[in-house]
């Protein structure tokens, strides 16, 4: 018997190591539609619930009823198909309560997660509701039906970092992304989160409910206007605590500048261009090649994208050429407009240089170079400045198409809320 | 005429010449007198028809006014940034909306970010009171932005309205489209992509625009539609004085991909990725066509970490070339050499071109939802379908939603 309760001592240690380290798991239990009479969870400083909306008008609500008071968590909600639903809820809303009922916060998860930071109140009870787009009162007036997962978690830290060897470039230029790793196994990550701005000290900072204690994530700095990055982290694991990430500029060894040879040509002429590369290493032969884009074009389609190599309209096979070391080679290069093309067609050239036979290796790309078929059938060269404000204008006109529809989200969002009133006090 | 008459007359002069000068400035001018930074506690600001509002809204607030006017008159606001000496200069971006006397929400507009101006225009309710509100964009419980205003209401005058109906190609009306108005150079352009006005969707095969436009300035509709195959586009017209009817009609393109995938789900390091795409003849004649695929691939590890190239015949560039006969479907196969070697993560998607090549404008089907990623074991991870296109949706727009969130600095790069 002795040899028994010894045994059991040892084991318990052990079990209750498994049992912290065991994040829990909750499954959305029926009925739990109201916050009154909602599905009790335990202390849920951390774990999981996986439910359903299963239809319309239901609303789900678990209650917290231990957490650790005062305590920072993230409740993030995740649309996704369950054994409940074998679809994800489209436009979910999640919502947290407080003991008394009322509600501490809503968010939409539209598009992405929704993710509430909540400060757990002194009796340590909170209530998690979900429902869906525009139920912002959890009364049962949601549009949509579907499975979810909530993952409650400690806050994460923030991450901030500086980027360096500018050489003389205003920070601003530069883009910093935030890269989402499918897991810390990846040399590189490519589902972007958030794209902020250094500031003029090449300062930069992620802190926001976007951010998962626990997750892998990479960042990259790009210039403004190309998607392309120029400096990249090493991939990391976000914990509790804040980390700093610095970025470092690489000097690339190779540039690669594209000219058009004249301001227009004829309807159906050979538009000749130059490509200028600047080589700051060893020699090298490369492939160059023309990527072009039409848009629009009135074609079917109203688009088109091809490959330009030699001159003519069929030769799509790339162009040697030896960038000697420390020099800028001169390449001619053309593309064959096409023959009576509407007027108002458009689009751009760029010019790529990477390792001979292998275009998975890209040395260098150029500036696209912008054309467009004028109405008496010629077709104007767009020069590099005029060029660059014609991809401004591009960007600027996707950018407000967002917000246009940002915009009416927000009002039909705001038109569902029970107050519209503000309660902040900025007046001068 | 005596020196009375003369008085009279110089009186009556004054007083019309005065008169007129009234009628083209606004009745009242009422300044914002805090606090009225709640839509439950408004400024009052009386009957207001033909007026104007000034005050300054700094960070985070907002000015609620609470007017009277006519029930049922349309009304239209203006507001822009305009200095009126506070220190906080003109305010940039406004966001106007209008509430009933119970703080429903009726109508919001904002200006986009480095936009001065914004207007809106609704009904008076039919007890006749409304409540104005003006802040920054672009959170109507106050926006970020700060700054004075000049705030504007006059009886509203509607544009033209621009309306029609949509069909596809074989008569049937169109649903689930996006009909977009453009702005063109000048009359004399066949395609105009310059500027997107606005758009509306197609409800029930018809659409209708009514959205001010510039006189004598000439627009384009174009139509964009997931469920429609084809395309649209009006003929280029000029901003018309009164309603104007303009119907469009998809047409159908030559040739059609119905389907395309991998052959595979996945290849080993450095393999060959094979590709197939079902292609149709949708007309009566024989169909000369070209096929290539245009292979995307981002964070490849080079120096420059993304690239856009073509492939064609077998480990060439060049377009496969084929003639499908009138309605005939053909299966085309053709490959992609995935970079051996690649890092975990270097990923992008391939697009299945078909077109005149020869003619490089004239395309006819793209089909581009073929995605592929290197794994941490080496080998080339290869996906398909709806689910590759959601995912590049939602990445774009968080992208752009940083962008929207993230306001440029100030200062202009060089």
């Amino acid at each position: 018997m002795k040899g028994s309760i010894r045994w059991i001592a040892n084991l318990l240690p052990l079990c209750l190591l498994c049992c912290a380290g065991t994040a829990l798991a909750v499954q959305d239990l029926e009925p739990n539609n109201s916050c009154s009479a909602p599905q009790k969870v335990g202390a849920f400083d951390s774990g999981q619930i996986v439910g359903a909306i299963a239809t319309a008008s239901d609303v789900d609500f678990f209650k917290a009823t231990s957490a650790n008071p005062g305590h920072t968590l993230d409740v993030r909600l995740t649309p996704k198909a369950t054994d409940d639903s074998s679809y994800p809820i489209y436009d979910a809303l999640l919502g947290v309560f407080d003991s008394a009922c009322q509600q501490l916060a809503s968010v939409e998860a539209y598009y992405s997660d929704a993710v509430i930071r909540l400060q757990v109140p002194a009796d340590g009870k909170y209530l998690i509701a979900v429902s869906s787009w525009p139920d912002y009162q959890f009364n049962g007036s949601g549009y949509y039906a579907g499975g979810y997962q909530v993952s409650v978690a400690p806050a994460p830290g923030k991450i901030s970092g500086t980027l360096s060897n500018l050489n003389g470039a205003y920070p601003g230029y530069y883009t910093i992304t935030l890269y989402k790793c499918p897991s810390s196994l990846y040399e590189y990550c490519s589902q972007a989160v958030m794209t902020v701005y250094p500031d003029a000290y090449g300062y930069y900072e992620f802190n926001g409910t976007y951010l998962e204690s626990g997750a892998s994530y990479q960042i990259a700095a790009a210039p403004y206007y190309e998607s392309s990055s120029v400096a990249r982290s090493a991939v990391f694991t976000l914990g509790t605590d804040d980390l700093a990430v610095d970025l470092a500029l690489k000097s690339p060894s190779m540039s690669v500048a594209l000219a058009w040879s004249s301001s227009s040509v004829i309807d159906g002429g050979v538009a000749a261009l130059t490509a200028s590369i600047n080589n700051s290493s060893s020699k090298k032969t490369v492939d160059l090649w023309l990527a072009v884009n039409a848009s629009p074009t009135g074609s079917a389609l109203g688009i088109s994208d091809f490959q330009q190599g030699g001159a003519g309209t069929t030769k799509a096979v790339p162009v040697q050429a030896t960038a000697k070391a420390g020099k800028i080679t001169a390449v001619p290069l053309s593309f064959a407009v096409p023959v009576s093309a509407l007027s108002g067609s458009s689009g751009y050239v760029t010019v790529y240089a990477s390792q001979t036979g292998q275009p998975a290796n890209v040395y260098a790309v150029s500036a696209p170079m912008y054309y467009e078929v004028v109405p008496d059938g010629s077709v104007a060269l767009l020069n590099a400045e005029q060029s660059l404000e014609r991809a401004r204008q591009q960007q600027r006109s996707r950018e407000r198409t967002w917000f246009q529809h940002d915009l009416q989200r927000r009002e039909a969002a705001h038109r569902h809320k029970p107050n519209p009133s503000v309660e902040q006090d900025g007046a001068p | 005429m005596n020196n009375y008459a003369i008085a009279v007359r110089r009186a009556l002069t004054c007083m019309v010449l005065a008169l007129m000068g009234l009628a083209s400035m606004p009745a009242h001018a009422t300044k914002e007198k805090e606090p009225n930074n709640s839509c439950s506690l408004p400024q009052s600001a009386g009957t207001l028809t033909d007026s104007t509002l000034t005050g300054t809204v700094p960070s985070y607030d907002a000015d609620y006014f609470l007017i009277k006017a006519t029930a049922g008159t349309e009304l239209e606001w203006t507001a822009t940034g305009q200095d009126n000496g506070s220190g906080y200069g003109p305010l940039g971006a406004p966001l106007i909306a209008v509430y009933d006397s119970s703080c429903q929400l009726l109508v919001s507009s904002s200006a986009y970010y480095d936009e001065p101006m914004v207007k809106l225009h609704f009904a008076v309710p039919s007890n006749g009171k409304y409540i104005f509100e003006i802040t920054s964009c672009c959170d109507l419980s106050g926006g970020y932005g700060q700054g004075d205003y000049l705030a504007t209401v006059a009886a509203y005058q509607p544009p033209p309205i621009i309306y029609g109906y949509v069909k596809e190609a074989n008569g049937n009306p169109v649903s689930g489209a996006s009909v977009t108005l453009f702005h063109c150079p000048s009359a004399a352009y066949e395609l105009c992509d310059d500027q997107s006005v606005t758009s509306a969707s197609v409800a029930q095969g018809s659409y209708s625009i009514g959205v001010q436009l510039v006189p004598g300035d000439s627009y384009q509709l174009s139509v964009s539609s997931y469920y429609a195959s084809g395309f649209a586009r009006s003929p280029v017209f000029v901003a018309p004085a009164s309603d104007l009817r303009v119907d469009l009609r998809f047409a159908v393109s030559p040739v059609a991909i119905t389907s395309a995938s991998w052959t595979s789900s996945s290849v080993p390091d450095g393999g060959t990725a094979g590709l197939t795409a079902t292609m149709v003849n949708q007309t009566g004649a024989s169909q000369k066509i070209d096929v290539w695929l245009w292979v995307q691939m981002d964070q490849t590890g080079a120096e420059y970490s993304s690239t856009r190239y073509q492939q064609g015949q077998t480990g060439s560039a060049k377009p496969v070339t084929l003639t499908l006969n009138p309605g005939e479907t053909r299966t085309v196969s053709l490959s992609f050499a995935a970079p051996k070697n690649a890092l975990s993560g270097t990923g992008g998607y391939v697009s299945f071109y078909v077109g005149k090549y020869a003619e490089p404008f004239n395309t006819y089907a793209v089909y581009d939802n073929l995605s592929y990623v290197i794994t941490p074991a080496g080998s080339a991870s290869l996906a398909s379908g709806a689910v590759v296109e959601a995912e590049r949706q939602q990445q774009q727009e968080r992208m752009m939603r940083g962008r929207v969130q993230g306001p440029r600095p100030l200062a202009t790069p060089r």
